[in-house]
């Protein structure tokens, strides 16, 4: 299948627009709460959390026998809570540096989940087809009921976001003074960090748990060069996230045994890269430009 | 009200990891008046403003502003931080900074409107920075940044302000700026209390000083205590202020 | 045991101790993320590699996935200094993109490549006794342990060779440049072998897994010990355990060995984290627990000493004064005081406090140590004078 065929089908099957619907939600919800993340220089904290799910949906399925998208989404949760609280647990009791407990949770919640996996791929159960797309995310398993469940999730997120849009501002820019102004910062924190896991996991599926964090940071990272004003920096993720979704869903289903994560990662990262090189008054072409012309001012004044 | 102290501290004392950064500090600062803070490095002034803000947990003392605790009090406070201390990249501009003085009042949820726009452009006005209004905030100097963050307290409408080194790194203009403040404030009858590093201006920014280093050497009018006994025991050298380094 | 699982135990050993060892310095120097990047990055530097070389173990391939692991710590550099984000960012940018680059190779040539995806992530060690080294027709040992074992011995050679400027370099890089050991030398020295190791231990262990091999054994072994020589050593032995114990569990439950590995090391962390000795959390929650108390007691003394030299004021020594004065809850007064009494600081009569002599010298000295900027001495201080410490 080729690419305009592909364009075609969009509008007329089914299963495409689903998938299409799918990433377009992933897309604005990781773009979004990716702004948090990346300002609050959390950016990493996403990779770690991404990886700890991994066990959590392992465990789920160990549990009930069968896919369920939206217990695989509490399990996920669940043991990327677990992971970011050992976080903190490891950076406020020990003198371990904070990189060094992300690196810890990782790869051990990771390796636990690879563990469970292959344990699970041995058994008898016919139902565990799938559970292999959490890696590299495969977005054609996305079902009518994981959009569905997407959206509500995305949406109360988002919900979120506008209800305590000042807040949130304020915590990222000077959380001191948010407290003396009398806002409870760490209820606000809770609430960004809880809102920032949810955007992740409702990614895994399509993306995978390797490469969510990505989807976390780049449209971020890529809007951020666009424009000065948090607002517009996140429609603008938000938009680009979309974007990069739409493409590496667009390009990886019309390939054959193309995981979808990879693909999607590369479009952000593509994004990323032309925001860096064009984008207006921070890009490195402006700038490059900037000093070329003040080199040339500088040759005309006498000194 | 009026014979209430603007601040009071009793017996405070803050330790980080059980060891005392400030140690059993008494203080009563009565309503009206501009106080610097001075005391070499390490020797807990910021710590000091951060305790009476209720940002560290002190280990015993209890602090008074207006005769009652920090949290009944919030209203009648204001706070300049460090300039230094927050992240400057940070995609907004100088009105939406200043406009976060009034998130205070404004509580939970909702969003500053149209009276307090126009009330952070005054502010803006006063500290000379009203044409910078529009400026993405990484691109103001050291002292416009200052400004930005003073402009932002006068906003909250207080009665007492707690600035942290505002004299740090700013050019001329804004050092100007920054002292016709003080004094407006200080004539409003407001109390202003400041961290202040540069011990030759003392006298002439402000009517009170404090003398700290971890424990509170002396606290009193600049005319009364500024003097080279009070200094040596702050610092810990002979210092004679002739001859203080600026 | 049969041959090939003793040779695939002595692998993953190798590799555990050849992780363990740049691990350690890039724990010390918190550059464990950066471990993560070149892991990922060197992907698709392995994938070109393998189809140039058609063998996963070749030299060659080492060499220049390694280049591709050096490339990302200078790609993430660049980036940084361009100041278009923050440095983790930078971080978090490059190497997925590399790896994704690395896994769409693999998906789209799987037919050339005898990768496969799972196998990126996790390893293959189980495979690794068919690949032999065939010297004139006799099998020499798997491939792979010949290439793991050259690179440990390389990694032990350099350590040997440098221990001096990676150590200084290491805690104290201002005075390694002054002494002129050229930091950069070291970090790019420090960011190769890491990334030959990661290469290296593709094969046995995976892209991601190798991290836990190169992060969770160091950061233990810094919970147990404050010396670099023991650190080094714990690590390996950490390592090495996790390796066999990981191999085994994995041979019973028919699961990833890498992943097993991993898992491991995690509940090794686990106990190590809570049980260890000083640095551990219920000791260090222990000791807090002690210091706190002591500190109470300590300002409580000082307040008493306060107000018994004004005298002005008799009700300051009161006890339920005192206990409101502080803000205390009554069961945290009641252990105050007794502690203090114990120690012989205080005399309580007819619920008015009193400092003891031995109260009047011990917040003397306190206090100089205080004023005097020496609060380190409070420490010793406290054990001289304390009959009982608190719990």
């Amino acid at each position: 299948m080729g690419w305009i065929e592909f364009i075609q089908e969009l509008f007329t099957d089914y299963t495409s627009r689903t998938v299409i619907l799918g990433t377009i939600v992933l897309g604005v919800v990781s773009g979004t709460l990716g702004t948090f993340a990346v300002l609050r220089k959390q950016s990493l904290l996403g990779d770690a959390i991404s990886h700890a799910s991994l066990p959590g949906i392992a465990i789920v399925f160990l549990l009930i026998g069968y896919k369920d998208p939206l217990l695989f989404l509490l399990g996920a949760i669940a043991s990327g809570v677990i992971g970011t609280l050992w976080i903190r647990g490891i950076q406020q009791n020990t003198a371990i540096k904070s990189d060094t407990a992300l690196g810890i949770i990782l790869t051990v919640f990771f390796g636990l989940g690879i563990v469970l996996l292959t344990y699970i791929q041995r058994l008898p159960n016919a139902n565990q087809a799938g559970l292999d797309s959490y890696l590299f995310g495969q977005a054609a398993t996305l079902m009518m009921k994981d959009v569905i469940i997407m959206s509500v999730l995305g949406g109360i997120s988002l919900l979120i976001v506008l209800l305590f849009w000042k807040e949130h501002k304020l915590l990222i820019f000077d959380a001191e003074y948010a407290q003396t102004l009398g806002f409870n910062t760490r209820f606000l924190d809770i609430l960004m960090t809880s809102l920032i896991v949810v955007a992740i996991v409702l990614g895994l599926q399509t993306v995978g748990v390797v490469l969510m964090s990505a989807m976390i940071i780049a449209p971020a990272a890529a809007a951020r060069q666009w424009t000065n004003r948090l607002s517009v920096m996140i429609i603008i993720a938000a938009l680009f996230g979309a974007v990069s979704g739409i493409a590496g869903t667009a390009i990886s289903t019309s390939t054959k045994n193309m995981a979808t994560g990879p693909v999607i990662v590369l479009a952000a990262v593509f994004i990323v890269a032309l925001s860096f090189v064009f984008a207006p008054n921070r890009g490195l072409l402006f700038r490059y430009i900037n000093t070329l012309k003040k080199r040339k001012n500088h040759e005309h004044t006498p000194n | 009200m009026a014979n209430l102290y603007a601040l009071e501290v009793n017996d405070l004392t803050v330790a980080y990891r059980y060891k005392p950064v400030l140690w059993d500090i008494d203080m009563k600062i009565p309503q009206g008046i501009l106080m610097g803070i001075v005391g070499p490095n390490g020797a807990g002034k910021t710590t000091l403003i951060k305790a009476i803000l209720g940002l560290v947990q002190p280990v015993a003392g209890s602090v008074r502003i207006f005769g009652k605790p920090y949290k009944k009090a919030r209203s009648k406070v204001a706070y300049v931080p460090q300039k230094g201390s927050v992240d400057w990249d940070f995609p907004t501009n100088v009105l939406d900074v200043v406009l976060m003085g009034t998130y205070g009042k404004l509580g939970w949820i909702k969003r500053p409107g149209k009276e307090e726009k126009k009330q952070a452009l005054e502010a803006l006005e006063k500290v000379g920075m009203l044409e910078f209004r529009h400026r993405q905030i990484s691109e103001l100097s050291g002292g416009q940044q200052q400004r930005v963050f003073l402009a932002r307290a006068l906003l909250e409408n207080a009665e007492i302000y707690f600035m942290d080194e505002p004299f740090q790194g700013v050019d001329a203009i804004t050092e100007k700026a920054i002292i016709k403040l003080l004094k407006e404030l200080g004539s409003q009858g407001k109390t202003v209390i400041a961290v202040h590093h540069d011990l030759q201006s003392v006298p002439e920014y402000f009517d009170w000083v404090t003398f700290l280093n971890v424990k509170k050497v002396a606290a009193g009018p600049v005319k009364d205590i500024f003097n080279d006994d009070n200094l040596t025991k702050t610092y810990g050298i002979n210092f004679q202020l002739s001859e203080t380094p600026s | 045991m049969s041959i090939p699982q003793i040779e695939i135990q002595f692998i993953a050993i190798i590799v555990a101790v050849a992780c363990a060892i740049p691990g350690a310095f890039l724990v010390l120097r918190r550059m464990a993320m950066i471990s993560d990047a070149i892991s990922h990055a060197i992907l698709p530097g392995i994938v070109i590699g393998f189809f140039i070389t058609q063998d996963v173990s070749s030299p060659f391939l080492v060499l220049m996935a390694a280049a591709t692991g050096v490339l990302t710590v200078v790609l993430v550099e660049i980036i940084n200094r361009t100041r278009l984000v923050k440095e983790d960012a930078a971080i978090g940018l490059v190497f997925p993109a590399l790896f994704s680059i690395g896994v769409i190779l693999i998906t789209r040539f799987a037919g050339d490549v005898h990768i496969d995806t799972h196998a990126v992530l996790v390893g293959e060690l189980a495979f690794a006794p068919f690949n032999q080294l065939i010297i004139n027709g006799n099998p020499m040992g798997p491939k792979s342990l010949w290439v793991m074992g050259g690179i440990l011995v390389l990694s032990l050679v350099l350590l040997g060779v440098f221990y001096k400027e990676l150590k200084i370099s290491t805690f104290d890089p201002q005075l390694a440049a002054s002494l002129g050991f050229t930091p950069v030398v070291i970090h790019y020295g420090l960011m190769t072998m890491t990334s030959i190791t990661a290469v290296g231990a593709f094969d046995a262990v995976g892209a991601i897994l190798v991290v836990a091999l190169m992060i969770v054994p160091p950061a233990a072994a810094y919970l147990m010990t404050q010396s670099l020589n023991r650190m080094l050593v714990l690590s390996s032995v950490i390592g090495i355990a996790a390796a066999i114990a990981g191999y085994w569990i994995a041979h019973f439950l028919n699961v990833s060995i890498g992943g097993s590995m991993a898992a491991i090391l995690g509940f090794i962390f686990l106990l190590i984290y809570f049980f260890a000795p000083k640095r551990g959390v219920i000791s260090v929650l222990m000791r807090r627990k002690q210091q706190k108390l002591e500190f109470s007691m300590l300002t409580f003394l000082l307040h008493l000493r306060n107000h018994s030299i004004e005298n002005s004021n008799p009700e300051e020594r009161e006890v339920s004064h005192l206990t409101d004065h502080f803000q205390w809850t009554s069961k945290r007064a009641k252990e105050v005081l007794e502690f203090a009494e114990n120690n012989n600081m205080i005399r309580i009569d007819d619920g008015m406090v009193e400092l003891t002599d031995k109260g009047y010298s011990f917040t003397d000295e306190a206090m100089q140590y205080i004023l005097t900027d020496k609060k380190n001495e409070l420490e010793s201080m406290k054990g001289r004078f304390l009959l009982f410490r608190a719990e």
